[in-house]
């Protein structure tokens, strides 16, 4: 399913003298199948903008078209629910939403809940904890036995388990020791790929969304401030500077690199192999002259 | 160097028959360093935070915290007022309807005199550069901000140590600089001892010792360049090294071997730069 937002403004308390405009004139197109990332500061409106994407919030103007869901300003889409089976979101620290005895009846929760037989739920939940990790050992256990890094991961196969085509992350890494980080974005990078997902991802790693993305987002003020894919994006580090974002650690290294040995070098190094590559060409070249 | 906590032998679990969360920990703590413990999710390092200001007590051992021993009644108060904590949230720290009251809230219950409280607060607020925000509502600020009234709110009790409990980790780049910023200059100038517990594995780099933690035992303790040696222990045991030195590490398999490791990216260039000038 396509995205297209078109002009979208929301704000906050409309009408009262607390009135805050968190959103404005917002234009973007997520394509589906494709893996979109988005960067800004806290209270630059991020998270506003995904919970418009599966109808938690309406917007104050401008239009949502989610394949042929049509969220507009002032009317009401009367199938939230059937769009709400399509796009899951993971929020922050999802590990604080479960609440079920088992891990099982957590998983199939949301299924049972849209009307999934309980067989079908249970074989999903047989499937997902296996795909987040854990062994089907674990179903049967309570949630609240386990330690964060695992209460994550059952929380991510319960939104799973719903099998959306479009899932939303919203920092769904934060917390977790390094070894966890690679784990769930090794996760959400398979499972993008292997199930066609659409996915959008809000971070602040600008490792991950260099790494990840097909395109990325900069919000700002509750604007967007850059759009591209990560080449384009990072290209421009004075304009991150600007907005006090910092370039991917790779990309610093390349701009270090080319002003110590006065070299011009590849520019879209967004994988420690290829910054590695990058520092053997300057070693190589420098041997042979 | 004085030695302001001394952890001796502690072992600790939540539950009886429940597994042991610290094992036999000895750890000790230096007047004016920048201490980074290490270590993956679980294995017991906010555990360890929470014994060493008496908000958890040790089954077996002893926290000393300036000769004080937590397992003393009577010392527990000495202990709280020495060793302040910096928790993970925001939002669950902040007590106050403002800056002013949030900061004032230690102050209070120590039962302070009203004129020298103001004084305290003043000069705290000052210190974490807060100064303009003194009546400003919690829900205003960024978690930046609110992290720094949090280190306000402690420093106003005159503590030797400051604990930095992942105190970054929910804040987003630019509050995360803001807070470590924060806490060099207060460790510079006041000559604040921090314990810092990270996943920051760059912030750890610029600790002055780092201790790492492992299925709650203290598995290694050095400087950073020592620690970051064994780059292979670091990542068995769920930590990553920091970029220059996986950069590093790479090119040295590929045959080019370095003189120094090099924790910033400024040295790795360096470190290359002299390579090539000597081949």
């Amino acid at each position: 399913m396509d995205i297209s937002v078109k002009e979208l403004e929301h704000s906050y308390n409309r009408g009262t003298p607390f009135e805050r405009n968190a959103l404005k004139d917002i234009n973007l197109s997520i394509p589906s199948g494709t893996f979109q990332s988005i960067i800004g500061h806290t209270g630059s409106g991020k998270s506003t903008l995904i919970q418009h994407l599966n109808g938690l919030l309406k917007p104050t103007a401008g239009s949502i078209q989610i394949g042929d869901f049509l969220i507009r300003a002032g009317e009401k889409e009367k199938r939230l629910k059937a769009l709400r089976k399509h796009v899951g979101i993971v929020f922050q620290y999802p590990e604080h939403q479960l609440f079920e005895e088992t891990i099982e009846k957590d998983i199939i929760f949301g299924p049972l809940n849209f009307g999934v037989p309980i067989d079908e739920a249970k074989q999903r939940a047989a499937k997902l904890i296996k795909q987040v990790g854990l062994d089907e050992s674990y179903l049967e256990r309570s949630p609240f036995d386990l330690s964060g890094g695992q209460m994550r991961r059952v929380a991510i196969a319960g939104v799973l388990a719903m099998k959306p085509s479009i899932l939303i992350l919203d920092e769904p890494t934060a917390g977790l020791d390094p070894r966890g980080r690679r784990e769930i974005m090794g996760l959400f990078h398979r499972l993008h790929q292997e199930e066609g997902l659409t996915t959008i991802l809000v971070t602040h790693s600008m490792e991950d969304a260099a790494r990840y993305s097909d395109n990325i987002v900069i919000m700002e003020k509750g604007g967007i401030a850059l759009q591209g894919n990560a080449e384009h994006i990072f290209a421009d580090s004075d304009a991150l500077k600007a907005l006090s974002l910092d370039v991917p650690e790779t990309v610093q290294f390349i701009h270090r690199l080319e002003e110590r040995f006065n070299r011009t070098l590849p520019q879209s190094v967004f994988t420690l192999d290829a910054a590695v590559d990058a520092a053997l060409t300057i070693l190589q070249k420098e041997e042979r002259s | 160097m004085e030695e302001l906590i001394s952890v001796q032998n502690v072992s600790f679990r939540y539950q009886e028959e429940h597994p042991y969360v610290l094992k036999d920990v000895g750890l000790s703590v230096q007047k004016g360093e920048w201490l980074a413990i290490v270590g993956h999710n679980g294995s017991g390092k906010s555990t360890l935070a929470r014994l060493l200001n008496g908000l958890l007590l040790p089954e077996k051992g002893d926290v000393l915290v300036e000769g004080f021993n937590s397992r003393d009644e009577e010392s527990i108060w000495e202990i709280r007022r020495r060793v302040g904590i910096v928790f993970q949230n925001p939002d669950n720290q902040f007590v106050g309807t403002s800056v002013q009251d949030d900061v004032a809230f230690g102050l209070e219950n120590s039962g302070m005199p009203r004129e020298k409280m103001l004084e305290r607060i003043s000069e705290s607020v000052k210190k974490v550069r807060m100064e303009d925000f003194l009546d400003q509502e919690p829900h205003r600020l960024s978690g930046g901000q609110k992290q720094r009234v949090a280190i306000a709110g402690i420093i106003a009790l005159r503590p030797s140590i400051v604990i930095l409990d992942e105190a970054t980790s929910m804040l987003d780049p630019a509050g995360r600089k803001e807070v470590l910023q924060t806490m060099r200059e207060l460790k510079k100038e006041e000559g604040m001892t921090v314990i810092s517990i990270t996943h920051d594995l760059e912030e750890a780099a610029r600790a002055d010792r780092i201790i790492v933690m492992n299925a709650g035992e203290v598995i290694d303790e050095g400087l950073p360049v020592d620690v970051f040696k064994k780059g292979d222990m670091l990542e068995k045991i769920g930590l990553d090294l920091p970029f220059p030195l996986q950069v590093q590490r790479a090119l040295r398999e590929k045959g080019y071997d370095f003189e120094k490791l090099t924790l910033s990216q400024e040295e790795l260039v360096n470190e290359l730069w002299t390579f090539q000038l000597k081949s």
